[in-house]
């Protein structure tokens, strides 16, 4: 199996852990309506099924995007750990805060505290098994 | 009433086997392993997702249920902690309940020292049990599920799978005959 499809099959798995995350919150879904604000593609019907299928669907972009980080290489655990981290800021500043900022015609870096601790916290999540998927697809097992 | 030499001979290789008898060790398969870190991932959610209601600086959310914690409590002597100490001092108490469940919720979610997340798990189960367990419209059983969750957690690996725990357990296992510290923190991943 080469690198992307790798990294595909890791963000997407990362991307529906996610998704399954913000589906079991108190709306139930509430924040699923957030994910299809950034992409104005909300409304009361159809917004959290739109959410849901977004976060699989970015899940797997930013796989390949990992997929092609390591391509050719070997990652060591911790490097696949950290750079899945990384990738995880990256989807938090250019996803939720530049696009969902921009969209919804608010000031760029519109932030409050409440949605910086939901966000970050779950797009950092979102890297750390992004990476952690990956190193286990690479790895070969005992036994 | 006899034994035949024959049956004391069985009896005599039946004990022996028992004496010397063996356990078979239980292996988690992969699929186990991944299975319990995404049973981990969700419950350190749980917790993450009740920092929400009680946010800083004021930690409103929680001031009703320290309340009831006072009035319904099946510990004796309880209710007079919660009234004389964690009430007049309720910003620094909600600060360190926030806290206590931001750390549990982080170290589940991430995988990191996920043993010590879970005893940290249990112990704040154990202390919302005692308080507010049996107040009206509570099912006491989701205390005691919460606790008994953490105990899982505690009792297996389940960092060591999407988890930081994988890349720190070994880390700390080589260095764990050299340093007394490394040991004790390898008990916690």
């Amino acid at each position: 199996m080469n690198s992307i499809l790798r990294g595909l099959l890791a963000g997407l798995f990362a991307g529906l852990i996610l998704a399954l995350l913000y589906l079991v919150d108190y709306g139930p879904g509430t924040q699923l309506h957030s994910v299809a604000s950034w992409f104005a593609l909300d409304n009361a019907s159809t917004g959290r099924l739109f959410g849901f299928v977004l976060l699989i669907v970015l899940g797997g972009v930013f796989g390949i995007f990992f997929g092609l980080i390591h391509r050719g290489q070997q990652p060591t655990l911790i490097r696949a750990i950290l750079s899945g981290l990384a990738l995880g800021v990256i989807w938090w500043i250019v996803i939720m805060l530049a696009l969902g900022n921009l969209v919804q015609q608010a000031p760029l870096l519109n932030l409050s505290f409440n949605s910086f601790l939901f966000f970050f916290t779950l797009a950092l999540l979102y890297g750390m098994i992004l990476g952690t998927a990956y190193f286990q697809s690479t790895v070969r097992r005992e036994g | 009433m006899s034994i035949s030499s024959s049956m004391r001979k069985r009896f005599a290789t039946s004990t022996s086997v028992e004496r010397g008898a063996t356990i078979a060790p239980i292996t988690l398969s992969e699929r186990s392993s991944m299975g319990l870190a995404l049973i981990r991932i969700f419950l350190g959610y749980l917790w993450f997702q009740q920092l929400f209601w009680k946010l800083p600086p004021d930690f409103a959310g929680l001031h009703k249920y320290v309340v009831r914690e006072g009035q319904y409590t099946i510990l004796p002597g309880y209710s007079f902690i919660i009234q004389n100490v964690f009430l007049p001092n309720f910003t620094i108490f909600g600060a360190g309940v926030w806290t206590l469940e931001l750390v549990i919720s982080l170290s589940l979610l991430f995988g990191i020292f996920t043993r010590f997340g879970a005893i940290l798990s249990v112990l704040q189960a154990v202390q919302l049990y005692i308080g507010i367990a049996y107040s009206p419209g509570e099912w006491y059983w989701t205390y005691g599920m919460l606790v008994m969750l953490g105990l899982v957690m505690i009792a297996v690996p389940a960092g060591r799978r999407f988890g930081f725990d994988q890349w720190l357990a070994p880390l700390l296992q080589s260095r764990a005959s050299r340093s007394r510290i490394a040991r004790w923190l390898s008990w916690l991943v």
